[in-house]
């Protein structure tokens, strides 16, 4: 009996131990000062970031540069500032930090370009409240060429609508996608948009991925291809997809970014497809997201995106047709981007 | 010469072979004794996590556990088998900005055979596989929303118990059990670049990289009097860490109060 009560006290104390000292293995959270949270945004970036050697960016003095500005008696908002400013310097729109007061970002890769899109010209000089709205895409018909707006890759394109619309155009000369101003979100939108152009599967460019600590330590170059879908839907309702292989003419700007910037490249590697507008904004970096230990997101891209003929598009993709909307046109409602590409469809 | 030979290595069954018959009634004597049951958990959990691929922060919350799985007692030994053990957690860090969804979902099958009698005490000691895949999801993370860590592994395993007597609760019977991997079999994302994209990494890795610890105490008794299905209330501290670098520590800690429902299976006998 007094056996079975030391074994049992000493079974349960050896219990509590194991469970109490979960806390020796799993360490404190990181410490919040500004010295450790600049510290923590730094070595993330640092160790993250794929596009160091590509911009030639030394990160090592852009530290000591910014290292100064910190004071342990700073403010938030002074050290989001300091933070904010070092990650400018990556010049890449999908660097962002974030706070509840404030989301950091560069936008230069479109503010010091024109604007290139006016929707207002379009609902006024073109659709004149006959356009249809299916799904996420705003649909126009002229008659011999069909017009499909895409604003944003976030909102889902679902193979029914696409069916739809392709339907509808499948006896046209032509289809022209609009992507200007659209700011990019789920590239799985761009594959299935993308794959309804072609009736075979095409590598349309490669990326690689960041896979260690090093600037350059990069998974290999892994292509990238676009196949025609087998079917849409399910069970009964499965039918064979709708494709599209006439004329296609993508109206780019440089607000076309990120999703919107792996859009036109798996395009632009189709027979049938021409660019039409301005460069997109680039972001062919997808980004990988953290948490610092104050709470704060940061974000910074993390794998390279190369076209078909292995050119880094980082910077965005030249169009086959550069067109600027000229400002006479504009006023008048003519969209001169627009009207080059419904020109190339009808040549 | 064959024979004495096997039988010193205690081949018995080789080297016996006029008692053959015998040996048959025996094992269908010791397969009589066995009592089958299907086992049904449900409990409440309260774990922490520190993931750093994803977040420099820990996470604290509860969840919700359920599990289905069998169990079978002999004279010699004891069969624990979870055919799915499911958790789910909810966790936020200290300072409520973000919130992980945590996901367990485990088969496992453990062998305990009794080793030896101390006092009252029943030790067995046994081994076993597990199945386990982890996974976290922090939606406010973007591409790096999603992180899983998947284990095969062999597992050493130990058993003590006893029947207990409790003041105005009757007699239990009063279990520790203890799995430890020993070897296992990881696939994991990448430490850097996006989690879903770049590929996944496999590697077999002994305790000490993969260390994990997984251990209970519970009570368990017949429902009421003449009732040959069990219940069982147990609190289990289920640990692990994986050190595959120290920039990315990864710690879960789970404890788990359950209740089991174990309904006798298979032909019932009742003693007169």
């Amino acid at each position: 009996m007094k056996h079975s009560l030391y074994l049992s006290t000493g079974l349960l104390i050896l219990t509590l131990m194991l469970t109490s000292c979960e806390a020796l293995f799993i360490r404190p959270d990181r410490g919040t000062t500004p010295a450790e949270i600049f510290e923590e945004a730094w070595t993330f970036a640092d160790q993250e970031y794929s596009f160091f050697g590509f911009k030639n960016i030394n990160w090592e003095e852009v530290r000591t540069r910014y290292e100064t500005r910190i004071q342990d008696s700073m403010t938030d908002e002074a050290l989001f500032e300091v933070i904010a400013d070092m990650l400018y310097e990556l010049r890449d729109g999908h660097v962002n930090l974030s706070s509840d007061f404030n989301v950091s970002r560069n936008w230069t890769w479109y503010l010091n370009s024109p604007p290139n899109f006016n929707y207002s010209v379009l609902e006024r000089g073109y659709f004149k409240q006959q356009e249809t709205f299916t799904g996420s895409f705003v649909v126009y018909d002229f008659g011999d060429v069909g017009y499909i707006r895409y604003s944003a890759f976030t909102s889902p394109i679902s193979e029914a609508d696409l069916d739809y619309v392709l339907t509808k155009f499948r006896d046209h000369t032509g289809i022209i996608i609009d992507i200007r101003d659209n700011g990019g979100g789920a590239l799985v939108n761009a594959t299935n948009f993308a794959r309804r152009f072609t009736d075979q599967e095409v590598v349309v460019g490669s990326w690689r991925f960041k896979n260690g600590p090093g600037h350059e330590d990069f998974t290999d170059l892994e292509d990238i291809r676009l196949t025609p879908p087998d079917s849409t839907g399910f069970g009964p309702s499965k039918t064979a997809p709708v494709l599209f292989t006439g004329k296609v003419a993508v109206l780019t700007n440089r607000s076309s970014y990120s999703a919107a910037n792996f859009f036109p490249m798996y395009m632009k590697a189709l027979p049938n497809v021409t660019l039409v507008g301005d460069t997109t904004g680039g972001g062919g970096g997808a980004p990988a997201n953290t948490e610092l230990a104050n709470g704060w997101g940061i974000r910074v891209s993390a794998s390279q995106l190369f076209d078909d003929a292995g050119v880094n598009v980082e910077d965005g993709i030249p169009p086959d047709v550069q067109v600027n909307l000229d400002p006479a046109d504009e006023a008048n409602l003519v969209d001169t981007i627009l009207e080059r590409a419904l020109a190339l469809i009808r040549q | 010469m064959m024979t004495l030979v096997l039988s010193l290595y205690g081949l018995h069954g080789l080297a016996q072979e006029p008692d053959q018959p015998s040996r048959k009634a025996e094992r269908a004597a010791l397969r009589a004794q066995r009592t089958h049951y299907l086992s049904l958990d449900a409990g409440t959990t309260y774990g922490q996590t520190l993931d750093a691929r994803m977040a420099a922060n820990r996470y604290f919350g509860a969840g919700l556990q359920l599990a289905i799985g069998g169990e079978t007692q002999s004279p010699r030994g004891l069969k624990q088998t979870r055919y799915l053990d499911t958790r789910f957690l909810v966790l936020v860090p200290s300072h409520v900005s973000s919130m992980t969804f945590n996901t367990f979902n485990e088969s496992y099958g453990t062998y305990f055979r009794n080793v030896r009698t101390l006092g009252a005490w029943t030790l067995r000691a046994g081994g076993g596989w597990s199945v386990l895949a982890n996974a976290r999801i922090n939606p406010s993370l973007g591409n790096s929303a999603f992180n899983t860590d998947a284990a095969v592994s062999a597992v050493a395993a130990g058993n003590l118990n006893r029947a207990v007597r409790l003041p105005l609760l009757g007699t239990w019977d009063l279990a520790y059990t203890l799995r430890l991997p020993l070897v296992s079999y990881l696939n994991r994302l990448p430490a850097y670049g996006l989690s879903g994209l770049g590929g996944t990494s496999s590697f077999v890795v002994p305790v000490g990289v993969f260390t994990r610890v997984n251990s209970s105490i519970s009570l368990t008794r017949p429902i009421s009097k003449g009732n040959p299905n069990l219940h069982r209330f147990a609190y289990a501290w289920d640990f692990y860490a994986f050190n595959d670098n120290e920039i990315h520590p990864l710690r879960v800690a789970n404890h788990t109060l359950t209740y089991t429902l174990l309904i006798r299976t298979g032909k019932i006998t009742t003693t007169p």
